[in-house]
């Protein structure tokens, strides 16, 4: 619209102009031929007067007549010839330019003539003839003077033809131009001539603007086209020098209208306007049809990949067109419909997997082979489950256990831990992969702790129900594993794999053989800070030839009592004792410890053995390790 | 003017020369305009009165439109003749005011001549053709001439004494009387010269051809 408007205007403007141009072009030669015209058709008027003049001055009747100088007897003879050839007025003059006899001034005679310088131009031509336009009375005659041969040049005969409107409207006839004829004059001292219509085609009004407008402009010149602005019509004007003398002018202007000359391209302009305006109303039909075939289309496109980007999958856009803009539209529901699935499979992918495996998965995408890390594992399993199996049926077994393991895998997931996998009531959890975790053995281990202050509270949620209470054993070590995805090419399973693996179920067993909840692996307590660790036995579990160091953990160092420190601190000096041998010393302390509320089932452990060593000799090969045969 | 009017005039200018060469002095007078050109058909003679010497009979001929001769001088009391010789009549008038006069339409030979009784200018023309044009100069005297082609006219048989030499020509600007000298006439014979300002001629309309009508 904004290039648009302006275009159609300056064409509009350009063909208007054009118009106008080729309007005065055709008036101005139009002009020129009315000039032509207007010069023969005065001509014409002089020749056939001086024809006339020229006859009765070689007519012998004449002589005798004009060689009388007899006034009465010339006028009657002149008024009679005015009237038979149709002039205006005529007279006989002496040579030395008396008036002899004048039929515009009956009376007068023996006068010298009026307009001397007739004669005076006749005396100098070749043929003893002039012509000239001149006032007599205030009108404008043409006139013509020839000498009158008797047989010598004797008299002058002098005939005129009044210059009136219908000499105008006669050359309008054949030229359609207006014709003027005007008279202007000024005094010596002035500047700008006084114009006086004397015969013209235009309206009484016009005549008198023109007479003004000649008057007060200055600057046109004869035979230039110039500008006339009469009653509110332009005319292009041509102004002709007819006769010229000091101060003195006639001339002839000669006019078309501008308007009239233009009323052919009149039609043409309509046509313009009428084209220029039907494109405009194409235009904006034009726009508001692309603006609702395009621009809303692509609103509704761009707010629909605003809602994408935030996230809303399910949102679906309306764009009801066969075009490439509705095939847009329908790809888009497709885009969003396959975003909405993949978020759907990311979402599942994170109950199937843990969250951030299921990232790291559609992030890296799915690779098989793996990786060497420092991870930590933990394993848990429940104990007594089956226990309550009495009390509920399968259903409820199932709700249940997947409540338990909800509310463990959350607090897994709190610490930064992912879910390997499921073992019917057991869960194998990793601290450390798929992203790395410096604190990893301290998170586990917290989270093993929360774990166990979990069951307590599910514990007595069960005890509500009458049902009986669970336990929960938990296995924690730390070690180099192989991690990656693990499987065939259509399933697999991002997993750890290792003896490190191994050693953390094994923990998990051995957790019931100490009656301890937690079972952490050396490799794993060093890592750790601010938690109060007891420790349990060396042993060699299966499989294993090293002794492995087991603790327990107990709590945060700070949140634990001084009497747990304590007993920490005896069992450990208990431990001194029994790796030195010391089989009474140690059997004593701990039979003193024993006596405590709620003794640990390890204690009792160790009063086994020792009481078992009792009275053996020293051993300097006994590395003091456990071996455990069974898994 | 044809071959045949050419040399009847220089014949006639011949033998009157002849005539009078044996008895007394000669003027040769010599007529030019103001560019020094010879001037024709000038009358020169002794402006005083003398007896009319001769009664000869005097024509003014009409050939071929024209009148023949152009200028012609007689003494008072001449008669002319006006014989016709075209196939066309013509009309001869004269408005002058030493001679007014009328032949109406005629052809051939008008029945009694013209006598012209005032001395001057007798201009005369045809009313049918505007070109056709004479004069008669009437003079006092019987002393005179037309000058030739060479602008030269001679007066004869002067006696000694002074005398006033008029010329007079039908374009002169001036009066006659204004071409006058005074002369001696001795032993020997004299030659005048005259400078004879022209007056503006009109040229008549013997026929539209050729003549370019003036545009506006």
């Amino acid at each position: 619209m904004v290039i648009f408007v302006p275009i159609q205007l300056s064409l509009f403007i350009v063909i208007r102009d054009a118009n106008i141009a080729t309007a005065r072009e055709n008036i101005d030669q139009a002009l020129q031929v009315t000039a032509d015209v207007f010069f023969k058709s005065l001509a014409q008027h002089r020749d056939s007067l001086l024809a006339k003049v020229r006859a009765l001055s070689s007519d012998y009747a004449f002589k005798p007549v004009a060689n009388t100088n007899e006034h009465k007897t010339v006028l009657s003879t002149l008024i009679s010839y005015q009237d038979r050839v149709d002039a205006n007025v005529m007279l006989l003059l002496s040579m030395q330019g008396n008036i002899i006899a004048d039929t515009s001034h009956p009376q007068l005679t023996d006068k010298p003539f009026y307009l001397p310088h007739l004669i005076e131009q006749a005396s100098n031509s070749e043929f003893g003839e002039a012509d000239s336009i001149a006032f007599i009375d205030k009108h404008p005659y043409l006139l013509v003077a020839v000498p009158l041969f008797s047989p010598e040049p004797s008299h002058w005969i002098v005939m005129g033809f009044l210059l009136t409107d219908e000499f105008a409207l006669n050359l309008q006839k054949t030229t359609k131009s207006d014709v003027s004829i005007l008279f202007g004059s000024k005094e010596e001292t002035q500047d700008n001539y006084q114009w006086r219509q004397l015969a013209s085609t235009l309206s009484i009004e016009k005549r008198n603007l023109s007479e003004q407008l000649l008057t007060v402009r200055k600057s046109w010149r004869y035979s230039e086209n110039f500008d006339l602005a009469l009653a509110e019509q332009t005319y292009l004007s041509i102004a002709l020098p007819i006769r010229n003398e000091k101060n003195q002018y006639f001339i002839a202007l000669l006019q078309r209208s501008l308007a009239q000359a233009l009323a052919p391209y009149q039609q043409l302009h309509f046509i313009v306007a009428l084209g220029f305006l039907i494109a405009l109303i194409l235009l904006v039909v034009g726009g508001d049809f692309i603006a609702r075939k395009i621009t809303e289309p692509v609103t509704v496109l761009a707010n629909g990949a605003q809602k994408i980007e935030q996230g809303h999958y399910d949102f679906s856009i309306q764009v009801n067109q066969k075009d490439e803009l509705g095939q847009l539209a329908r790809r888009f529901n497709k885009m969003a419909k396959g975003l909405a699935e993949r978020a759907k499979v990311r979402s599942l992918l994170g109950k199937v997997v843990s969250p951030a495996i299921a990232e790291q998965l559609l992030n890296k995408g799915v690779e098989l082979g793996g990786e060497e890390r420092q991870v930590t594992i933990l394993f848990s399993d429940i104990r007594n489950f089956t226990g309550l199996c009495e009390t509920h049926n399968a259903k409820e077994m199932i709700t249940l256990l997947n409540q338990l393991l909800t509310r463990l895998s959350k607090i897994i997931d709190i610490h930064h831990g992912v879910i390997d996998k499921y073992i019917g009531d057991a869960v194998m959890a990793l601290f450390g992969v798929p992203v790395d975790d410096e604190l990893q053995a301290q998170n586990t281990v917290l989270a093993a702790l929360a774990m166990q202050q979990e069951l307590v509270l599910i514990n007595k949620e069960l005890l509500d129900k009458n049902a009986p209470k669970i336990g929960l054993g938990i296995g924690i070590n730390s070690a180099k594993v192989i991690a990656g995805n693990v499987g065939s090419a259509t399933r697999l399973n991002y997993t750890v794999i290792g003896d490190g693996v191994n050693v953390s179920s094994r923990l998990e067993g051995l957790t019931k053989y100490y009656g301890v909840a937690i079972l952490v692996s050396q490799a794993t307590m060093l890592q750790c800070k601010g938690i109060l660790f007891q420790e349990i036995d060396t042993v060699r579990v299966k499989g294993r030839k090293k002794g492995l160091t087991i603790y327990q953990p107990i709590g945060l160092l700070s949140t634990c009592s001084d009497k747990q420190k304590e007993q920490v601190s005896r069992f450990d000096t208990i431990l001194q004792l029994y790796k030195q041998q010391a089989w009474q010393d140690a059997l004593a302390l701990l039979t003193q410890l024993k006596t405590l509320p709620e003794p640990p089932t390890y204690y009792q452990v160790y009063h086994d053995r020792l009481l078992a060593k009792q009275g053996k000799v020293f051993e300097p090969n006994w590395d003091g390790i456990f071996t455990h045969i069974q898994k | 003017m044809n071959i045949s009017l050419f040399v009847t005039r220089c014949l006639l200018c011949f033998f009157l020369t002849l005539s009078w060469s044996v008895s007394a002095q000669h003027i040769t007078i010599r007529v030019l305009d103001e560019q020094q050109n010879p001037v024709e058909f000038a009358v020169v003679y002794i402006n005083e009165i003398l007896p009319k010497v001769t009664d000869h009979s005097v024509v003014i001929d009409q050939v071929d439109k024209e009148f023949i001769p152009y200028v012609t001088v007689v003494q008072r009391g001449s008669a002319i003749n006006f014989p016709n010789n075209d196939e066309i009549r013509h009309q001869v008038y004269s408005f002058s005011k030493s001679m007014q006069f009328e032949l109406p339409l005629y052809s051939g030979n008008p029945s009694s001549p013209v006598v012209f009784d005032n001395s001057g200018v007798v201009a005369m023309a045809c009313n049918i053709h505007d070109w056709m044009k004479a004069y008669v100069y009437v003079v006092d005297t019987n002393k005179f001439a037309i000058s030739n082609k060479a602008g030269q006219a001679v007066l004869t048989n002067l006696t000694k004494g002074s005398y006033e030499v008029v010329v007079w020509h039908p374009k002169a600007k001036q009066s006659e009387l204004l071409n006058m000298q005074q002369i001696e006439v001795g032993e020997a014979d004299q030659e005048l010269v005259f400078t004879v300002a022209q007056k503006k001629q009109f040229k008549a309309w013997r026929s539209p051809k050729g003549v370019k009508r003036r545009s506006y």
